[in-house]
């Protein structure tokens, strides 16, 4: 099986599509008669002004209204005429020649749009290609924006670098009719493939996890734990993975847009060694709820986010998380880990949130260390479903917050990364509807300066509008998932093992 | 063709007239007419069951379809084996929107799928009322669904089968009769090139030709069925080898329809699909030994076995159509409420045989709410009916049927979202579910997700129509709530309480429980909440309402179930405020009153029955609450 996989028929339609595609790549002409705009073009999705790798795919849009679009890019010497219908469609060699001639640069993109039979020309605008590439791979969760039931569900990789993509796994390999498969929490130590883990939840219930390339599947539970490992970090050098484990509860909104409310009753950090096959609980303050762990780049920091509330009746936990759950807001802390005895220090508040009634949650710490990336919404920890939501970054060295509103919108943004090499940022966002979460990225560069976000490219431009699947969890990654999708079924349907 | 190459294979051509000799009388019958004939008959027979019984079956599965004109939408149904079976299929079930145009398409493709088998296989005239078999079966597998039409994963589900079948008894024409071994280059081709995109039905013609080369020359092609078994068994293994959208026990068998449902799996329902395969390979036997003329007795016997096959043909497929009226009932209350035709869903209301269905009562509530007349409701027969079910023992939830619309007509969009996305994660966006989430999206103001739905709508056949009738109120958003089409839902939506927490699968009671306790200032939503107080029987909501409404709007008289209600709880269930002549209670309800607590009182102490004490008060006191009340206390929701 090669390593980045394809089912058949969808090899077969890509040659397809790039063989027809190929016959039929023209470069139309310009309109000589048209009507000089004012305005900037409204494509989707929105690539005016922005700051792109220079390793990315082609920046395919669309114009809605437009009976045909012709777009003039141009970058030097170099400039090619594009437009199909009302699609600009870029073949990637010609993009690729684009990219390298503007890297460090600016790339011009003149759109003519044809209405009615008039040609109309646009505000020129610019896209500018930063020196520096982009981590070449993402994954992501492809699901319908469903609140309980699940059922056709994958964890898919994506090539940046052009379009191709393909399951690393997906539920239909496993699951029956009757019963529900849930996959989720994919997570890789230090942006490589060999050690990785996500969960199997429902029937097959597990981890799976790829430790130096040799897969197992562990049911990650001991009765000292709340719940089963849920949200994961790989130490970046260690053989560890720090987990929350914690109780959910979910409540739904009648009127609020928000629909959903997710809360945490009850949650514990916890150390997996996933050589020993041994669990540690490490942080259990009963009226604290930690959650989210994550580690440094150096390994010597644990990062994650705690609220804090004492239950009037423990036994009772769950209604009255479900009372006052807009008071569970979160804030950042860190520890000191001792990567020899691997114990952790006092925590420190680094962030705190609830002091500006907000809950900071899903950080990510840059390789220097330097900043934190997280995101910020009103409560609670599920940001995604809270249109306030917003990427946040803090400036360790100066305890402030950097000036992030190039990358937000006005709608939920959620689950934020940095690159490997820091200078990109990936997270998701419903700025497209309100409902569907899509893939962004944007340039952060060596100033600390975030620059506008856009939404990861596709073949056909129209696609995020017509897929009824959100991509949620994105993930950087430096290479495609190895271990295939067959040998994670086959891993998946034995007895999994339990932890010493 | 050549006359010479034709008779290689099929010796002699199959008589097309007999002479009978009778009594010293010759009677010429052309035989060729009897396909025709039966043809004709198999026709009329389909097409009323198809539109005389299931059209509106026809038309539900249509908008619980979906089918749009991208390549998005095509990348993703071919991405399976018999993916193209799939567009297809979804393509045809959308012309179900006109039923009589979706089922004449469906008749035609059964009737090229005969012909195609009575030349293909050169069937004796005679004889060929028996390729009928298969399509009997798809025709049973059309009306055979009830309460399942809500639970089906396919999106294909009418075409997908009998599309498949075409094909294979398209593709299992003897094309390469000139070649030497060309019947089994074709047989190793067939299922190589089209495993993909028919699936199945490509390892079914494989078969049919393997099946063809043995009937015709067994001693020297009995090679065949071993290789035949070889095929199927590499070929979709080798071409599902890179999938994962499928377990590795299902790439033989993937296509073939389930019906499955928590721990219930409906065999019955399965087997028409299996019979339609497995009576499909008879075909090529049907051809065997063509050339030998059948005497009198013979087509006498033949034309016997042809009336006993439509007779058992005619009953099995009766037995198998859906005849739970109220099923029938939901579908069309459903496409009038969807339409607002109002009037017509209380006519199915006042009409409809038997007591009715939980949903039946819930569209007729919407439609009387929707003309202010939500209260007469009591008018109606209220009594209920036994659960819908589905295979005799899964109780069907309106949570799972049409929850979504109806919490979007009581103005609850978030839950009505909630349940429509829901339900799409297990069975596939449709036509319905786009129109549901485009609604409750518009009356929330999430006008962007509104454009969404639309935009896919608009790539549809039909619905995009609809959808352009939506894009006014994106435009222009004030005309929302000043339209009859969303106005009451909009202020339902608005007046509507901000609250946390779930259904827990039941949408009546949680409508029911939420409109009684609205928070309102509004004398229209203090009467709704009143009424559905009177529904919920939640007697201190129902005084709390009143008495509200009663400080605000001092002058303006109680309805008279509600002045019914207070009657009955304050003097027979002592509660409410001590004095209630502030409510101005018409003299005449209260005599009517006294005189059904009389009632009640002598037909109780004569030790009569409930059910008895309501069949004998229902004359007298049937369009009250009281009866209501009293007599309908078992009242279930699912």
């Amino acid at each position: 099986m090669n390593k980045f996989q394809l089912s058949t028929i969808n090899y077969q339609l890509t040659l397809l599509a790039m063989l027809v595609l190929g016959a039929c790549s023209t470069h139309p002409s310009l309109p000589q008669d048209y009507k000089q705009e004012s305005e900037k073009p409204e494509i989707y999705p929105d690539y005016t002004d922005v700051t792109i790798p220079v390793n990315i795919a082609p920046l395919n849009f669309m114009m809605d209204e437009a009976d045909e679009v012709v777009a003039h890019i141009q970058v030097g010497d170099v400039a090619y005429n594009y437009g199909k219908g009302n699609k600009v469609l870029i073949p990637e060699d010609e993009w690729k020649e684009l990219l390298a001639s503007a890297k460090g640069n600016k790339m011009q993109v003149d759109v003519y749009c044809k209405q009615r039979d008039k040609w109309s020309r646009f505000k020129p605008f610019f896209i500018e290609v930063a020196p520096d590439s982009i981590d070449p791979y993402i994954s992501y969760r492809a699901l319908a924006p469903t609140y309980v039931g699940f059922e056709h569900l994958a964890i898919r990789q994506r090539c940046l670098e052009n379009f191709k993509e393909s399951d690393i796994f997906n539920t239909r390999q496993i699951s029956k009719e009757t019963e529900g498969v849930c996959i989720n929490c994919h997570s890789y130590q230090n942006y490589k493939t060999d050690n990785m883990i996500f969960h199997i939840r429902i029937s097959h219930d597990a981890t799976m996890i790829v430790s130096n390339g040799k897969l197992k599947n562990i049911r990650l539970k001991t009765p000292e734990m709340i719940s089963a490992a849920v949200y994961p970090s790989w130490h970046p050098t260690l053989p560890l993975i720090a987990f929350s484990t914690d109780r959910t509860v979910q409540s739904f909104h009648t009127r609020d847009i928000t629909k959903v409310e997710v809360m945490e009753s009850a949650s514990d950090i916890v150390f997996y060694d996933v050589e020993k096959n041994t669990m540690q609980t490490v942080l259990a303050d009963s009226i604290e709820l930690e959650l989210f762990p994550s580690w440094s780049p150096d390994g010597k920091w644990l990062y994650f986010c705690s609220a804090r509330h004492e239950f009037e009746d423990m036994n009772n936990g769950m209604n009255e998380t479900l009372n006052h759950y807009r008071q569970l807001q979160y804030n950042l802390y860190r520890a000191p880990f001792d990567m020899k005895t691997r114990t952790l220090g006092e925590p420190k508040l680094i962030y705190d949130a609830r002091s500006k009634e907000r809950s900071a949650v899903e950080q990510h710490v840059s390789c220097d260390n330097r900043y934190v990336l997280f995101a910020e919404g009103p409560h609670g920890l599920f940001h995604i479903w809270h249109p306030s939501a917003q990427i946040e970054i803090l400036d360790q060295q100066t305890g402030q917050l950097i000036d992030t509103k190039a990358m937000n919108s006005n709608r939920a943004e959620s689950y934020p990364s940095f690159s490997s090499t820091d200078r990109w940022i990936l997270f998701e966002s419903r700025r497209d509807d309100g409902n569907y979460t899509r893939d962004y990225i944007a340039y952060f560069d060596r100033n600390g300066k975030v620059h506008k976000a856009f939404l990861v490219p596709q073949q056909d431009p129209e696609f995020f509008r017509l897929s009824l699947f959100s991509w949620s969890r994105p993930e950087f990654m430096i290479e495609p998932v190895k271990v295939t999708p067959k040998m994670f079924q086959k891993q998946a349907i034995k007895e999994p093992g339990r932890v010493n | 063709m050549s006359k010479k190459s034709r008779q290689k294979h099929v010796p002699v051509q199959a008589p097309k007239t007999v002479s009978l000799e009778k009594k010293g009388r010759t009677l010429g019958f052309p035989l060729w007419l009897l396909p025709i004939i039966y043809c004709v008959s198999f026709v009329v027979f389909a097409w009323i069951f198809l539109i005389g019984k299931n059209a509106d079956t026809l038309f539900f599965m249509q908008d619980r379809g979906h089918w749009n004109d991208t390549m998005v939408y095509f990348h993703e149904c071919v991405r399976m084996p018999g993916g193209f079976l799939s567009w297809i299929g979804s393509y045809f079930t959308q012309y179900f929107y006109y039923p009589a145009y979706g089922a004449a398409m469906l008749i035609l493709l059964w009737v090229l799928s005969f012909c195609i088998a009575w030349r293909s296989f050169h069937v004796r005239h005679e004889l060929t009322f028996l390729l009928f078999v298969p399509l009997l079966a798809l025709l049973c597998t059309e009306v055979q669904l009830g309460y399942w039409i809500y639970f089906l994963r396919d999106l294909d589900y009418s075409f997908y089968h009998s599309f498949g079948l075409f094909f294979a008894l398209l593709l299992s024409i003897n094309y390469t009769k000139n070649l030497k071994y060309g019947g089994y280059v074709q047989m190793l081709l067939v299922p190589v090139l089209f495993y993909y995109p028919l699936g199945i039905y490509a390892l079914l013609a494989a078969a049919l030709i393997a099946l063809r080369l043995v009937v015709d020359n067994w001693r020297k092609d009995w090679k065949a069925l071993p290789l035949l078994i070889a095929v199927c068994a590499i070929v979709p293994l080798l071409e599902t080898s890179g999938t994962t959208l499928m377990r590795p026990d299902q790439p033989w068998l993937f296509g073939l329809k389930r019906f499955e449902i928590g721990s219930v799996r409906d065999y019955g329902l399965e087997a028409p699909f299996v019979w339609a395969i497995a009576s499909s390979l008879l075909c090529p036997l049907l051809g065997w030994r063509c050339s030998n003329r059948f005497g009198v007795k013979g087509i006498a016997v033949s034309q016997l076995l042809m009336l006993i096959f439509a007779i058992g043909a005619y009953r099995i497929v009766n037995e198998r159509n859906c005849s739970d009226t109220n099923y029938y009932a939901e579908l069309r209350m459903l496409r009038a409420v969807d339409e607002q035709h109002w009037d017509d869903v209380l006519d199915e209301a006042r009409t409809a045989k038997g007591n009715p269905s939980r949903l039946m009562v819930m569209y007729r509530d919407i439609a009387l709410l929707n003309k202010g007349e939500l209260l007469n409701r009591y008018q109606y027969n209220n009594r209920p009916a036994k659960p819908s079910v589905m295979s005799d023992s899964v109780v069907v939830r309106l949570c799972d049927t049409t929850g979504d619309f109806i919490y979007y007509n009581f103005g609850e969009t978030c839950f009505g979202i909630r349940r429509a996305i829901e339900r799409s994660m297990h069975y596939g966006f449709s036509y319905y579910t786009l129109r549901v989430l485009a609604r409750c999206a518009l009356i929330n103001g999430e006008y962007d997700n509104v454009r969404k739905y639309l935009r896919l709508l608009e790539h549809s056949t039909f619905h995009k129509e609809w959808a352009r009738e939506m894009r006014p109120y994106l435009e222009d958003t004030t005309l929302i709530a000043s339209s009859p089409r969303f106005g009451l839902v909009k202020k339902l939506y608005n007046e509507g309480s901000s609250m946390v927490g779930s259904d827990d699968y039941f949408v009546e009671p949680t409508l029911i429980h939420k409109l009684s306790c609205t928070p309102t200032d509004k004398l229209e939503m203090l009467d709704m909440a009143l009424a559905y107080c009177l529904q919920s029987r939640d007697i201190n909501s129902f005084w709390e309402q009143a008495m509200h409404r009663h400080s605000l709007f001092p002058e303006k008289p109680f309805h008279r179930y509600f002045q019914e209600a207070m009657l009955l709880f304050h003097y027979e269930l002592k509660t409410g405020p001590e004095d209630i002549s502030c409510f101005n209670i018409d003299p005449q309800i209260m005599e009517r009153y006294k005189s059904f607590i009389n009632s009640v009182k002598e037909y109780g102490q004569s030790g009569m029955s409930m059910d008895q004490m309501g069949a004998s008060l229902q004359p007298s006191y049937g369009d009250t609450y009281w009866w209501d009340y009293c007599i309908l206390r078992e009242i279930k929701s699912y």
